[in-house]
């Protein structure tokens, strides 16, 4: 109630919310039974005698059973439609929507549905369904009448008989719902005080939805796609832009409105959606379009002279370099260096990470997938919104708990901790080592090209090779220092000059990767 | 930089915040400063609205809800209606359903006590906390409006009962930036005597505010920052020579694209390196005097960890991190009261108070606001949800009245603020909402918490959200 009173929503936001909501509210999740092939027949067989023998145990309390059923459900229908009159009946109304699925696999709202249809109305099933959930969760209505009807002796009486019926399969979808639902404006925020009861539409800027008796999804589905509505295509549009340039035509993506920033071009902003809505919205089309752009293929080298007049390159009068998002970092590191694992598809994976990160939140539990799942690429990193994945969150992932239509782009020192010294970053400079010195066993340079070609898509300058030159000799020197003497004798010696062998070219791959230009599109 | 610098001078030289933003002052002084972006410190010490009182906090939030009849608000005459219905008046007023009206009263086991020259009443599980009573002011007069934990610890951490928005500890360095220099602004410790907290991160998150003001956490276990230490056989001077080569690569790199983020990159990769050296010189505990370990309670197993935290808070601190955050879990305590409560307040109690001893006697409690509680309080009766036995008692959730204790930056300690009814049921005096606690925290800090805003999604946000009124009783 509080909450309410304190909401943060104007009457006038609320109003247009509303509209929205009762346009999506005009449907139910539900499960319907969907038998498999071989289930139907044992089903039917024995679904006539089931409901006989359930009917049978029913009908000697029938008439007082109904009597308080409708006692019970007089209850909840008042509480659903005097809300804050009495807490504990507002909460077993809640509830009742709350269980059904949880306990019957149903869409949660069909309890409600059923109940508030008239019991003529209602079919064998819903009323079977109903008089369950009753019979479990209904003795607060009376009870004494209760315990003289012997109803839980009833209930695990049909539970089993129940059991004894073949199971169907169901499956989830969705239904219209069967009663007309109300989206009450409350007044000063209080659920208690109802105002208008709104009705379905979109924002009054906006053109109207097809008039029909009672818009529902697909009239909201029909209306965003219309050629009547230009903002769809351009909303979509300036977010794929904003992907290739860093920023869209509007830089605040999530707000076209009056208190959003004007569009840089609005010109090109317009073509592009239309070209959008005449290519049958097509994405693919649209990113073609783009990318062989003359604007897209220029260099991103700095312009001095225009940058002055121009520092964020609103303009576009050169490509701007993007760091990589949170996904592409770990995939880029894992595709360059072989170790990505390109299966699609499946349930999403745990990339090890230190333990203290997922103790963060409460009793979460964070068990590291093991084999070739462990480099899925990014996106399949299971989201866990009290402890977020903490390479994602280095590399400015979207809070999972918000919407979000464009990302930071931070350059920090934790960044580069975990490029240099994180554990699986570290690996796979050593996946890369070890490839590029199984390829190429002779030559260090011909090493180095490879992993830089691999790693940056370009050979290094002779500069840039000369230094890598330079660094791998030092950081075997200093690593061979650090493990032993520099002049095999023993076996032991040996062995550690091969081990600092190999750790001085993981070194040089790791510093590959931790190159600026490796996490940055240019 | 290939000398190996005292630890010492490291932490006075080397003069930035974990984000992009401090980078500027290295930048400076490196003379790299023209090519970059201006907008390189966000973290650079702003002035609040007025002159502020107190320059930092630290925040020891007791998540899961600690019992303030059991701890800080005695009442007697739950003791006479022990094992009863608690009275009609009462529960005519109850709109919450989760609170069952069959539910039978329960007096504390507690034995209170009058502490200080103030003559504050702490119950005998918490000695330590009395023993420092004149530095508190205890308010009695808190409310929340959500009943249940993770909703109820976002407001209190955030503002907000949903999910996304800035944490406190953001806003005050969105508000004042830090004067740490190799450390973040906005800090998180956490321990717990089992679970950790409900809320996790989304307490100290930045929300919509830009990702440098996320609260860091410095772990107890592991690096305490996150891979601040080298992989296995790399030693200092290695990862000098991997800085070394990477900084000439980066520069090879700049002179061919001229792109200035080139420049924050390196400078990024020099902090990083700074930061694994004064990261482990915080960390380092056994550098204080015996006695201070002694005060905080370091040579003792139960309150060794919280204990860690509460010293490393006042490190930081002293090293000029803004915002401290403290997170133990969990103090919701459904049944078996008796022995959970004590085994957190046995965790718990002696730090907290040497804390505010050692703030005192260094004269950092002036201007370090030092703020003890959770996201609710408890019910004063038996729970009964679960059905709890004699002697196994314990409490559900109650969010019309609970207690929480503030000392040092600008509160008058030493006084009791507000009053709940005869059972603990309800506030009878001075009332204090959670955002109203919220306004007096940042009046303290030197803001109007109305004008500390930042535009989102077509309006202003505030840590207030739409209330929030300064309670002037607790102020010095």
């Amino acid at each position: 109630m509080l909450a309410l009173s304190r909401s943060q929503i104007r009457p006038s936001i609320a109003k247009r919310i509303l509209r929205i909501q009762r346009v999506f509210d005009s449907a139910n999740e539900i499960n319907i039974d969907a038998p498999l092939p071989d289930e139907l027949a044992p089903y039917l067989e024995n679904q006539q005698s089931y409901e006989t023998k359930r009917q049978k145990l029913i009908t000697p309390i029938k008439t007082d059973l109904e009597k308080l059923q409708k006692r019970w459900e007089v209850k909840l229908l008042f509480a659903k439609d005097n809300p804050g009159k009495d807490y504990v009946w507002d909460r077993k109304w809640e509830i009742l929507g709350l269980v059904w699925g949880g306990n019957l696999g149903e869409g949660q709202l069909e309890g409600c549905e059923i109940a508030k249809l008239p019991w003529s109305k209602r079919t064998q099933l819903q009323k079977g369904r109903l008089l369950d959930y009753f019979l479990k969760y209904g003795s607060e209505i009376d009870s004494e009448e209760f315990k003289r009807l012997k109803l839980s002796d009833l209930r695990g009486k049909l539970q089993k008989l129940k059991e004894g019926l073949p199971k169907l399969t169901r499956a989830p979808t969705m239904m219209r719902t069967q009663n007309h639902r109300q989206a009450y404006l409350h007044v000063r925020g209080d659920f208690r005080s109802r105002g208008i009861d709104v009705q379905p539409n979109t924002f009054s800027v906006l053109p109207d939805l097809a008039k029909t008796d009672e818009p529902r999804r697909l009239t909201m589905a029909r209306w965003l796609v219309s050629p009547e509505n230009p903002l769809s295509a351009r909303v979509t549009v300036n977010r794929i832009w904003q992907e290739f340039f860093g920023s869209g035509f509007v830089s605040t993506s999530e707000d076209f409105g009056k208190q959003g920033a004007p569009p840089t071009h609005p010109k090109l902003l317009d073509w592009l959606a239309a070209e959008f809505m005449r290519d049958n919205w097509s994405v693919k089309s649209l990113h073609k379009l783009i990318v062989t752009s003359a604007t897209y293929r220029q260099s991103s080298v700095a312009r001095p002279k225009i940058d002055r007049n121009d520092s964020n390159n609103q303009l576009l009068a050169r490509q701007t370099p993007l760091r990589l998002s949170a996904e592409q970092v770990r995939d880029a590191v894992l595709f360059s260096t072989g170790l990505l694992y390109r299966k699609l598809d499946g349930p999403s994976v745990f990339p090890p990470q230190p333990d203290s990160v997922s103790m963060e939140g409460f009793e979460n539990k964070w068990v590291a997938s093991s084999g070739r799942e462990k480099y899925r690429r990014g996106l399949y990193t299971f989201t866990q919104r009290t402890s977020p994945f903490s390479q994602s969150v280095t590399f400015d992932s979207a809070d999972p708990s918000r919407t979000c239509t464009r990302r930071e782009r931070s350059n920090t020192p934790l960044q580069a901790l975990a490029l240099l010294n994180d554990p699986v970053f570290y690996e796979a400079a050593s996946a890369l080592a070890k490839h590029v010195s199984q390829k190429f066993p002779q030559s260090e340079s011909a090493r180095i090209d490879a992993a830089f070609e691999l790693a940056l898509g370009r050979l290094p300058e002779p500069k840039e090779r000369d230094r890598l030159i330079e660094f791998r000799e030092q950081q075997l020197e200093l690593l061979l220092k650090s493990s032993a003497s520099s002049i095999p004798a023993t076996a032991a010696e040996i062995k550690a000059r091969i081990q600092a062998e190999s750790a001085s070219w993981t070194g040089l791959c790791s510093i590959i990767l931790n190159l600026h230009e490796f996490i940055t599109r240019d | 930089m290939n000398n190996i610098q005292h630890r010492r001078q490291f932490l006075q030289n080397t003069a930035c915040g974990l984000g992009t933003m401090a980078l500027f002052d290295l930048l400076q002084k490196e003379g790299r400063t023209a090519g970059t972006s201006s907008a390189l410190n966000p973290l650079k010490p702003k002035q609040p609205h007025f002159k502020p009182r107190a320059k930092n906090v630290i925040f020891i939030f007791m998540s899961g809800a600690p019992s303030q009849l059991d701890l800080f608000d005695p009442k007697p005459e739950l003791k006479r209606l022990h094992g009863q219905p608690i009275p009609e008046s009462f529960l005519k007023t109850l709109d919450d359903p989760l609170i069952k009206g069959s539910a039978r009263a329960f007096a504390s086991p507690r034995t209170f006590k009058q502490y200080g020259e103030s003559g504050l009443e702490f119950s005998d599980y918490v000695p330590h906390l009395g023993s420092v009573a004149d530095e508190f002011c205890m308010v009695r007069s808190l409310h929340t409006h959500v009943s249940n934990h993770h909703p109820a610890q976002q407001i209190m951490n955030c503002g907000v009962p949903r999910f996304g928005h800035p944490s406190m500890g953001s806003w005050v360095t969105y508000g004042l930036g830090s004067e740490a220099n190799n450390l973040p602004g906005f800090v998180v410790l956490l321990s717990n005597s089992g679970s950790g907290v409900d809320g996790g991160s989304s307490l100290w998150t930045n929300g919509f505010l830009p990702s440098y003001y996320r609260g860091v956490t410095f772990r107890s276990q592991g690096d305490p920052i996150l891979h601040l230490s080298n992989p296995d056989g790399i030693n200092a001077q290695i990862q000098r020579a991997r800085l070394n080569a990477l900084g000439d690569l980066n520069r090879q790199r700049f002179e061919t694209t001229g792109d200035s983020e080139i420049n924050s990159r390196i400078a990024a990769y020099e902090l990083a390196f700074r930061m694994q050296t004064a990261g482990p010189e915080l960390v380092d505990l056994a550098s204080e005097s015996k006695h201070t370990q002694k005060l905080y309670g370091l040579d003792n197993e139960t309150t060794r960890p919280f204990g860690s935290n509460c010293l490393l808070a006042r490190r930081m601190v002293e090293r000029g991190v803004r915002f401290v955050q403290l997170y133990h879990s969990t103090w919701d305590d459904h049944s078996n009261l008796n022995k959970k409560l004590k085994t957190n307040c046995d965790m718990t109690d002696l730090p907290a108070a040497g804390l505010i001893r050692d703030l005192r006697q260094r004269g950092m409690l002036d201007d370090t606001l030092v703020v003890w509680g959770g996201e609710f309080g408890r019910t004063p009766m038996n729970e009964v949800r679960r059905g709890n036995t004699k002697g196994s008692e314990g409490r559900d959730h109650h969010p019309f009245a609970f207690s929480m204790l503030l000392a040092g930056g600008g509160i008058k300690g030493g006084q009791v603020v507000g009053k709940t009814d005869e059972l603990g049921y309800h506030v009878v005096e001075d009332k204090m909402h959670v955002h109203d606690l919220q306004a007096t925290i940042m009046h303290c800090l030197g803001f109007d918490h109305e004008q500390l805003t930042y535009r989102h999604q077509g309006r202003d946000f505030r840590l207030t959200d739409v209330a929030g009124t300064v309670m002037q009783k607790m102020l010095a």
